[in-house]
């Protein structure tokens, strides 16, 4: 089975990026009117404490902050994997190296790196102010995400390379 | 910089884009990015075959200007 164009593995791919893509959609909105409700009906936020096993000193508007600190996390996941499926969309279109994604990937490699610190924060925030732990993480996965980054914006290179490439291959009569 | 002087060999010759096209078999869309300037290398086999479907010469079609600034 070939890589890019119709029928392809990237099609397949961008598919599954589709569903994965709405569905991580509907977990933010979820996220986003629980909160919401937590904030609106105080009863709930206990009710949540007792199922899911949380600190019974949090009060509902730190349990909403909390969810929304989740759900912008997820929120970023989700223009992430809106990045990725416009990059694979093209990919589909065996049309590799479109100019725009270029700027998709560096936009991806700044969300992950966003993404990355907003998480060191969220952890700092949530031990510091509300008192919750979590594993710590060591080794070569502290360091991952980074690697990931820097892969992706020299890809966003190499995608620059190749459209400039085909823009003068395009003029070459 | 080099300019192509695809236009005004075309208006000297009474000939249009389309016509070249069919003598050339070169197509209408890379005869006109030619024609507009926008063309960014030319390959000798396509030279050899605007030379030939126009019966000129290089120098003919391309002029070297000198760059203001």
């Amino acid at each position: 089975m070939r890589f890019l164009g119709p029928r392809s593995i990237s099609s397949l791919l961008k598919t599954a990026l589709d569903v994965v893509y709405y569905g991580l959609f509907s977990l933010v909105a979820a996220v986003v009117a629980l909160s919401v409700c937590l904030l609106s009906v105080p009863n709930l936020a206990s009710e949540a404490v007792r199922r899911f096993n949380v600190d019974a000193s949090l009060s509902a508007g730190s349990m909403a902050f909390m969810l929304m600190a989740f759900g912008a996390s997820l929120a970023g996941y989700l223009l992430i994997m809106h990045w990725t499926r416009l990059i694979f969309r093209t990919l589909a279109e065996s049309d590799v190296f479109h100019p725009d994604n270029t700027l998709r990937l560096r936009w991806i490699g700044f969300g992950l790196g966003a993404l990355e610190v907003f998480g060191y924060l969220a952890r700092g925030v949530a031990s510091g102010v509300f008192h919750l732990h979590f594993e710590p993480i060591y080794g070569l996965r502290a360091v991952t995400t980074w690697f990931t980054v820097l892969v992706v914006f020299v890809l966003a290179e190499v995608f620059k390379e190749g459209a400039r490439l085909r823009h003068e291959v395009d003029h070459t009569i | 910089m080099i300019k192509l002087k695809l236009a005004e060999v075309l208006a000297r010759k009474r000939l249009s884009i389309v016509e070249l096209s069919d003598r050339s078999g070169l197509s209408v869309r890379d005869l006109e990015i030619l024609r507009d300037q926008k063309a960014l290398a030319l390959r000798l086999r396509t030279l050899d075959c605007l030379c030939r479907s126009l019966s000129c010469t290089p120098g003919d079609l391309i002029e070297y200007v000198r760059d203001e600034d």
